[in-house]
């Protein structure tokens, strides 16, 4: 059977491409149920995008919430470890609060996840497969590469014993604030050199190389060190890729590091306003649940992108074909298979319905 | 081009000069017309009301825009802040009639337009307080008796001595920033950080003057 991809919705047609993608690379598809124990949320609230979720009592009187994250369900039920690691894909339903309209919304998303890795290959492997998704959405995109290791060294190279301040400077950095941040920085005792490469930093829009550079001007201790020969090390092998000039690194992405410790990602298409993609290393998540092995994942927000593409033609259907009682069941039914054959579509109605528009109306 | 959502009232005709110091060469969009978007070669601007600013930027119907701290903090829209434009300077406050003392027995009713930071600022002092959201002339709940006291952004401070209050407590200063959309600033970055350069030199050359 041909599959005609062109009928699919935006949202089905890039799941049918991601699909390919993922089965190629030999991801298996993984299926979650819809729910979960209330609790599961409740003890790692900070890891979610919204904290309103619709929870309710099953017959047992348990507690029990509509998943409105895959990763932590995936983190809690997986039974892979470092020497029988996993790699899968999936496509779940979440169910997530709208801040603004404050009403609750199914989200389609699509993603992968492999657990039991932490070798610089399978890193490597996850961020190819970021921009190849990207791709599969649309050709003119970018995805945004930051390191948790490098912003937590940072901090703690800075020695801001100030909680406060510590939660201050970070949420600067994620909206790359430069003001406020030299403010702050300067009450933490922060040097004044450091205060502004760490602003040139997340304020230029620099190619891969020269953002490495000038993050170098901020390595002192070990996890600065490493977390950039790390960066070096995904460039040294994605300059030689299709998407060299797409993967570009951005450290005013800043995730929670109880649960994210190393890459991080961000992707984004042109003409969808938000992220569409995103995902990182979470070893710290997995540790949460007494697992001690790496995983790093992605999700891809299908409903986002189905909402800016618009799959509708002008036409609801190509002919219209209006019959009446008296015609025989068996006369209409060869007639839209007769009209059909050309590939048109057909709907075969007895009245012309109000607002819809074809291209074409015939009658019996 | 870029797309830039400017406040409508006194923020947006400072917003403006800035802009035409600038270069964009905008000229005075506040004038007699009562057109609602204007462009040229150089950028394309949507006049929305103040508090509607970040939505137009989260949305990435405009890719940059002007907003007060206030709004970016009452309703803490998903963008980055790139510029402290240093206009329209204000202090969010809490203010009450110039005698106040505060009745611990009881909630404190508060009123403002501003319930979130309001909120947030009264959960820090673990104080219970009962909001009344109104949505303007917020001195006269006070004088009225509607509340105890207001949360609102005070300029100079002469409306409330007319009223007979007075600043109780400042919770933060306001001043304008320029805000981008997170997409936008990747698929329009020279033409973002050349405009953070241009407004950076414009209100550097101000404070030098």
């Amino acid at each position: 059977m041909i599959l005609d991809t062109s009928a699919l919705s935006k949202e089905d047609g890039i799941y049918f491409t991601l699909r390919n993608i993922y089965s190629k690379q030999g991801y298996s598809r993984y299926r979650l149920k819809k729910f979960e124990e209330y609790s599961l949320y409740l003890e790692n609230m900070s890891f979610l995008p919204s904290q309103s979720i619709i929870a309710f009592n099953d017959a047992d009187g348990r507690l029990i919430a509509l998943k409105p994250d895959v990763t932590l369900s995936i983190a809690k039920n997986t039974k892979a470890t470092s020497q029988n690691p996993e790699k899968l894909y999936y496509r779940e339903s979440v169910y997530r609060m709208d801040k603004r309209t404050r009403e609750y919304r199914e989200i389609s998303q699509a993603g992968i996840e492999i657990i039991g890795f932490s070798d610089s290959y399978s890193t490597l492997e996850v961020i190819l497969l970021a921009a190849q998704s990207l791709q599969a959405v649309d050709g003119d995109f970018v995805l945004n590469i930051s390191h948790m290791g490098f912003i937590r060294g940072m901090l703690s190279d800075f020695n801001t014993e100030n909680r406060e301040i510590a939660e201050k400077i970070t949420a600067c950095l994620s909206a790359k604030n430069c003001h406020d941040l030299a403010e702050y920085a300067a009450m933490a005792g922060i040097p004044g050199v450091k205060i502004n490469t760490l602003t040139q930093l997340i304020s230029s829009k620099a190619s891969f190389k020269d953002t490495i550079e000038i993050a170098k001007g901020l390595i002192s201790g070990n996890n600065t060190r490493q977390a950039v020969a790390e960066l070096e090390e995904i460039y040294d092998v994605i300059k030689d890729t299709p998407y060299a000039d797409k993967i570009i690194p951005d450290f005013s992405i800043v995730a929670d590091m109880s649960y994210y410790n190393g890459i991080i990602l961000r992707g984004y298409v042109r003409g969808v306003p938000k992220a569409v993609l995103s995902g990182g290393r979470y070893d710290n998540l997995l540790a949460r649940f007494g697992k001690n092995t790496g995983a790093m994942g992605f999700a891809i927000n299908l409903s986002e992108i189905g909402a800016y593409y618009s799959a509708k033609t002008q036409y609801d259907a190509d002919i219209l074909l209006i019959y009446n009682q008296s015609h025989r069941p068996r006369d209409v039914l060869q007639r839209v298979n007769e009209l059909q054959k050309n590939g048109s579509s057909v709907l075969a109605l007895q009245t012309i319905p109000e607002g819809k528009r074809f291209k074409q109306i015939v009658y019996m | 081009m870029l797309n830039i959502a400017i406040p409508t009232g006194r923020l947006g005709e400072k917003a403006c000069s800035i802009l035409n110091e600038a270069g964009y060469d905008i000229g005075d969009i506040f004038g007699d017309s009562r057109r609602l978007v204007f462009q040229n070669q150089n950028i394309s601007c949507i006049l929305v009301k103040p508090v509607d600013v970040p939505i137009y930027v989260e949305y990435g119907i405009a890719d940059i825009g002007i907003a007060g701290k206030d709004t970016l903090l009452e309703y803490n829209p998903d963008v980055y802040e790139l510029l402290d434009l240093g206009i329209g300077k204000c202090r969010m406050a809490v203010a009450g009639p110039v005698n106040f003392t505060d009745d611990t027995a009881r909630p404190l009713k508060v009123a403002t337009k501003f319930v979130n930071i309001t909120n947030s600022h009264f959960r820090q002092k673990g104080r219970e307080i009962e909001i009344i959201k109104l949505s303007g002339s917020i001195e006269t709940a006070v004088l009225l008796g509607l509340s105890d006291v207001i949360v609102d952004i005070v300029e100079t401070g002469k409306t409330l001595k007319e009223n007979g209050l007075d600043v109780l407590e400042e919770i933060f200063p306001v001043s304008a920033r320029l805000i981008s959309n997170k997409s936008s600033f990747n698929f329009k970055a020279s033409e973002i950080t050349d405009a953070v350069a241009r407004l950076k030199g414009v209100i550097e050359n101000d404070k030098n003057n």
